[in-house]
């Protein structure tokens, strides 16, 4: 009955068969098998395994039968053999159990009290993982690309948490099955709707609501997953007259359907929008739509296989009545694969298949709104790209102590033609002005125009993966790992945090694609209720675009004239230490790191960006805490509350100013030589689940929560400027939360 | 007109956030030479002043500008070389006449360094009209529209000046790229009340001027500075060289620019 088993610490799974048997090898151990069900309680089971065991399980009554087995290998077991490492994962009940701003649970913010992963600071979209930019990052749903992360400019993740099952983030030794991203990839898996019963659960919170509704469609063969959630502040805005609103929603969907024991289809899709108006003279939308297919195929015990295929698109549309234009880009793509584990016996089992993508991206497109606007109808040159990728890997036990697993991943990225591509002479679209000492765009000599299905450029890449792990003793091992990840897209982004309207560029003729190094060395030691795990990483990455200055990113159809081609480099210590039992759980979280990037002139003449010297990028913190803890009290009260503290994030002062026109200007000289001030806030919430809902089908529980307990007015910039009415100049400090209380009611029936 | 500072006007709005002025101690600056050199024809008169205003950098929270008084200007235009005389307060001027298609050339000498740069006279379109539009992001707001007509020569640039009764004067700059050969228009808004005057004043410049206005602009708004949606700050250029060591550049830019004008008076509503 399709029923799946997942290992939670590697996040990998398997199928169980119609009759509901499923087997696997486990090296001899003690294991606890966690047993769930989506709905239903949870139930452990301790087995001692020193020969082959049958397990029967069966659940109490009022579970009724089992929807879903999650068995979690005892940490011991798998944490110490795997050679994976790197990897963080969260599960729907770490989500719930994170307090976070506005009391929404939230997986980005949940993300980033994990050792090597951080964001810009409050209020800013994306991740940065391993000193990583966040257009470095592939978000994977169900195994489609999610191009954007965040709602409302980063206040809110795109996802509704209560849809999510489960987080992987591969921050270093990356399997050969993922590439296209090179500091990280982040796999998010949908729930699966319950196939006994139907469930409803939602909540009701001070800035958005959300449902979410599954069960089966035909019993023990066909379940579905729909949850919708929309942000709701702006109707008090309209009940105020204000004709200014600004909202999000979302819609999860999910269905799956077994045909056999052997086969299984799913189909994941979620659609999100944002909605920005003001005063009907700014409307602005922007937002994913994703939609994947999974066939999972088990064609023996030995060997399965996967057919995916997804189909992607996000699109960014302003109206700007004021100003009189229309304006919208995106990018489109489109996904084929199929992925095979093949166990060939005890000690080796391989991972291969094959992947194909296609790229279409709108770089932007611009018409008046109104006829006295005059503005020409501007219609930037689509680009199309095509994507191929093969691998093989290859888990292998080596005695009793070594575990390898190592395999290759075979890329080319093909651009196709386009209806219209500028050529400079020498090819070089960038040139360098050494009396004003400044770059400026190279005048365009002619255009080449190209056919469609035509190539008109190949990047091929073999990229290695190896990592290896060994046992020091029952409770300790050591592992090593190396990668080596090509991203072929660049996102075009001037900024710390991405935007909603940045661009996606393709490598091409005048754009060389990323290619990262990354080397890591790790130490596991387990206890019985805490595990430690510490990491050392250094990554490099080249061909690292930068921007020259005043570089106009927007309606930009020849990029190249603004960009110059960079590297960046990362090292870094990270530490998690776990508390996993007991009635007080959570988490330390520590990182040492160093993040930079540098842009040399081409020529020595040339002054490159920042005079070519190595700084800081945006997201550079030298130390990054998160402590979290959980207490279960008792069945009604469950407290959590985390700390996090970081340094200050680099930024840019002024040695100086000048006066010109009558303004002041600030004069500015090393990029990102100082520091915003520290960056720290202290987090509580309280959930509670009164007594009368143990005997009866409808659940519910309120959250109460207070972010930045002790009202920390954390920098997320500090801006220069002359005072209106002093006309004294001063540094003005913006900070987006201050101490921000929320409540939240939670049902499920 | 760029897409971003747009987004970046809308921003604040959405934001739950508050502004404190803080104490941060800044570095002592480096004194470097600024040159802000410009001659406005003003219409299609024969000529006009160049105004020269040299002056340091100074630290940061200082009140003062540092005047430079000490120069030696010279203007070169059709082989005649004339002395820009000082006047007051770092400020120098001399009259000059107007010639189309003609490279004027101004070196200033300072403490041993001799900086110049060229310039030729960039022509612009006068105003054809201003009018009043509902279109505004505020109801509180007057908001006008102040039309002009682009010639169908592709990469004209403009640089716009708006001033009205009690507020502070307005910058803005753009080129053609979005609107070539069309009639289009410069937008305002702001809180103004019945009989407030307020004056456009469009000028013609070149593609670099219009390049290191923009980053000007741009760093002189409180956007620079660690916002992340801001572009990350840095030295200006401008198009003056040093002949003596091209390494220490002075910072400002020479250039000449014809404007036209137009005043419009909020009506009694």
């Amino acid at each position: 009955m399709g029923v799946n088993i997942r290992s939670e610490n590697t996040s990998k799974g398997d199928v169980t068969d119609f009759d509901g048997k499923f087997s696997f090898s486990l090296p001899e151990g003690n294991y606890k098998l966690e047993i769930s069900c989506l709905g239903f309680e949870t139930k452990y089971l301790d087995i001692n395994l020193n020969q082959s065991i049958n397990l029967n399980i069966e659940l109490k009554e009022n579970t009724q039968e089992l929807g879903e087995i999650v068995i979690t290998q005892d940490v011991r077991q798998s944490k110490l053999e795997q050679a994976q490492m790197s990897v963080n994962s969260l599960q729907a009940k770490d989500l719930e159990s994170i307090p976070v701003v506005l009391g929404e649970k939230d997986f980005l913010k949940s993300l980033i009290l994990l050792p090597g992963v951080s964001n810009t600071g409050e209020g800013a979209g994306g991740f940065n993982v391993r000193g990583g930019a966040a257009d470095q990052n592939l978000v994977l749903l169900d195994g489609a690309t999610l191009y954007n992360d965040s709602h409302l400019f980063g206040f809110f993740s795109v996802l509704q948490p209560d849809a999510i099952q489960s987080l992987t983030l591969y921050k270093g030794g990356i399997p050969s099955k993922f590439g296209n991203r090179v500091s990280s990839i982040l796999n998010i898996e949908q729930k699966e709707g319950n196939f006994k019963t139907l469930q409803t659960e939602g909540s009701l919170g001070l800035v958005s609501s959300k449902i979410l509704i599954n069960g089966p469609i035909k019993k023990d063969k066909t379940s579905f997953l729909i949850g919708g959630r929309s942000s709701y502040a702006h109707l008090f805005l309209k009940l105020a007259d204000n004709p200014n609103s600004a909202y999000f929603y979302d819609i999860n969907a999910q269905l799956t359907h077994i045909f056999n024991t052997r086969h299984q289809l799913s189909i994941s899709s979620y659609f999100g929008r944002d909605v920005f108006n003001i005063n009907n003279s700014f409307k602005n939308i922007f937002g994913n739509s994703v939609i994947s297919l999974n066939l999972l195929s088990t064609w023996s015990d030995a060997f399965k296989g996967n057919l995916r295929t997804f189909f992607s698109d996000y699109v960014y549309d302003l109206n700007l009545d004021v100003i009189g234009f229309n304006y919208k880009n995106g990018i489109t793509e489109f996904g084929l694969g199929y992925d095979l584990t093949h166990r060939l016996n005890e000690n080796i089992s391989l991972e291969y298949g094959l992947q194909s993508n296609y790229y279409r991206f709108n770089p932007g497109f611009l018409e008046a709104s109104r006829p006295d606007a005059g503005f020409n109808t501007t219609d930037l040159v689509n680009k199309y790209a095509w994507q191929n990728a093969i691998y093989l890997s290859s888990k292998q036990k080596i005695g009793k102590k070594l575990t390898l697993e190592y395999g290759a991943r075979l890329n080319t990225f093909h651009r196709l033609g386009q209806d219209q591509v500028a050529l400079y002479a020498n090819s070089n679209p960038l040139l360098f002005n050494e009396d004003f000492g400044i770059y400026e765009e190279a005048p365009i000599e002619a255009y080449q125009k190209q056919k469609r299905n035509e190539i008109v450029k190949s990047f091929f890449h073999l990229e290695p993966r190896f990592s290896a792990s060994y046992r020091l003793s029952e409770t300790k091992s050591v592992k090593v790992s190396y990668q080596r990840i090509n991203q072929h897209l660049h996102l075009i982004s001037n900024n710390d945090a991405p935007t909603p309207l940045d661009i996606w560029a393709p490598s091409g003729r005048y754009l060389k694609p990323q290619k990262s190094d990354q080397w890591a060395v790790g130490y596991v030691k387990l206890w019985d209720n805490y595990s430690l795990e510490t990491e050392l990483f250094y990554k490099q990455v080249k061909n690292r675009v930068d921007y020259i200055d005043g570089a106009n990113l927007i309606i930009n159809d020849q990029i190249e004239r603004v960009i110059l081609p960079g590297e960046a480099r990362s090292y870094g210590w990270e530490l998690l230490f776990k508390k996993t039992k007991g009635k007080w759980q959570g988490w330390v979280a520590y990182t040492l790191s160093k993040s930079e990037q540098r842009t040399p002139g081409r020529t020595p003449t040339e002054t490159g960006v920042n005079n070519g010297k190595w700084y800081n990028t945006g997201w550079d913190k030298t130390h990054d805490l998160s402590l979290v803890a959980n207490y279960n009290h008792n069945e009604r009260w469950k407290f959590n509350a985390s700390f996090v503290y970081q340094t200050g994030r680099p930024t840019t002062y002024p040695t100086g100013k000048y006066e010109y026109l009558g303004l002041l200007v600030p004069n500015y000289d090393t990029r990102n030589a100082n520091r915003l001030p520290d960056f720290h806030h202290l987090d509580f919430s309280a959930t509670l689940t009164p007594k009368k809902n143990r005997d009866r089908a409808f659940k519910s529980s309120w959250v109460f929560s207070i972010y930045n307990i002790y009202g920390r007015k954390n920098a997320a910039n500090i801006s220069f400027r002359e005072n209106e009415d002093s006309g004294r100049n001063e540094a003005v400090q913006l900070s987006i939360f201050g101490i921000v209380p929320a409540i939240a009611y939670q049902f499920k029936f | 007109m760029s897409l971003k500072n747009i987004l970046l006007i809308a921003l604040p709005l959405l934001f739950i956030s508050c502004e404190d002025v803080v104490d941060l101690e800044l570095p002592k600056a480096k004194q470097e030479l600024v040159i802000e050199a410009n001659a406005i024809q003003y219409a299609n008169k024969a000529s006009g002043t160049l105004r020269v205003k040299l002056s340091l950098t100074n630290n940061f929270y200082d009140e003062l500008t540092i005047p430079v008084n000490n120069a030696d200007i010279i203007l070169q235009v059709n082989n005649s070389a004339q002395k820009v005389p000082f006047k007051n307060d770092g400020l120098y001027s001399l009259p000059i006449s107007f010639y189309e298609n003609t490279e004027y050339e101004l070196t200033v000498n300072y403490k041993e360094q001799t900086y110049s740069a060229r310039t030729k006279l960039f022509k612009t379109v006068p105003i054809d009209s201003i009018q009043l539009t509902e279109r505004s992001f505020s109801d509180d707001n007057s908001a006008l529209n102040a039309f002009f007509t682009d010639p169908d020569t592709a990469g004209d640039c403009y640089l716009f000046l708006t001033s009205a009764t009690n507020q502070l004067n307005e910058v803005s700059v753009t080129d053609d790229e979005l609107f070539n050969g069309n009639t289009t228009a410069v937008f305002y808004s702001e809180e103004l009340k019945p009989k407030d005057t307020v004056t456009f004043k469009i000028q013609g410049i070149s593609q670099d001027y219009k390049r290191f206005l923009n980053i000007l602009l741009q760093q002189s708004n409180s956007g620079a500075g660690g916002n992340p949606f801001s572009s990350p700050p840095s030295k200006i250029n401008g198009n003056f060289v040093n002949q003596d060591n091209p390494e220490k550049r002075a910072l400002g830019f020479f250039s000449i620019s014809q404007e036209y004008e137009l005043d419009f008076i909020i009506p009694n509503e």
